[in-house]
């Protein structure tokens, strides 16, 4: 089982709804890549169940040496509302040492996310996951 | 670095409130900010040249919260 923290988000002054937090709390999780140079790069994705699959920055797929358009392209709908297109490639990343090779779309279009997510297909299919918003924690088992 | 300096060890919180749609490498052990960019490569170059070899990198959000619903 692998267990990881709640990450805390600085909430900006223009919120109204968070009169009493300064932050807030998401599923955000950190994970180990290789670049071209086969140094680390760690990257944050949120563990997101309303997303039908994994999707990272197009940037990043360029940073760990793919050449992002090469994959199979999907056209799928954001929070904009606009078509984006993602491409697809499998991929093998790090989550606390424990090895995970999944299909993830890298897309130019989520330059507005801060990180990437994780969905149903791709992450969600691979563990049992448990959000524990009371004490902080997620749980990949 | 520009920012580095005049800022006096900022914390990912503190880059995270100041700057809108840029790059942010940072210590995900100590929260401290090792490089800002424009472009992700910019950022993680600059980290890296401040000593840090394994950079956490993540973007500020034009629209913070909510941010994705």
């Amino acid at each position: 089982m692998i267990t990881l923290p709640y990450r805390p988000y600085p909430i900006p002054q223009s919120n109204k709804l968070e009169l009493t937090k300064s932050e807030l709390l998401r599923p955000v999780i950190e994970l180990t890549l290789k670049d071209k140079k086969n140094a680390e790069i760690r990257y944050l994705a949120l563990v997101d169940s309303g997303a039908d699959y994994c999707l990272f920055h197009g940037f990043l797929g360029e940073q760990i040496g793919l050449n992002v358009k090469k994959g199979k392209a999907l056209n799928f709908y954001g929070t904009s509302g606009r078509s984006q297109i993602a491409y697809f490639h499998e991929i093998t990343f790090t989550i606390q040492g424990k090895e995970i090779t999944t299909t993830v779309g890298f897309s130019y279009g989520i330059e507005s996310l801060s990180v990437g997510l994780l969905g149903q297909n791709g992450f969600f299919d691979k563990f049992t996951i448990r959000f524990d918003l009371k004490n902080k924690l997620i749980e990949l088992n | 670095m520009w920012y580095y300096a005049r800022m006096k060890k900022p914390s990912f919180a503190d880059m995270f409130k100041k700057f809108t749609d840029v790059w942010i490498a940072y210590d995900s052990n100590t929260n401290k900010v090792f490089g800002i960019g424009k472009s992700l490569q910019a950022a993680i170059n600059r980290a890296r040249k401040n000593g840090l070899e394994a950079p956490t990198v993540t973007k500020a959000p034009k629209k913070h919260l909510p941010w994705i619903v």
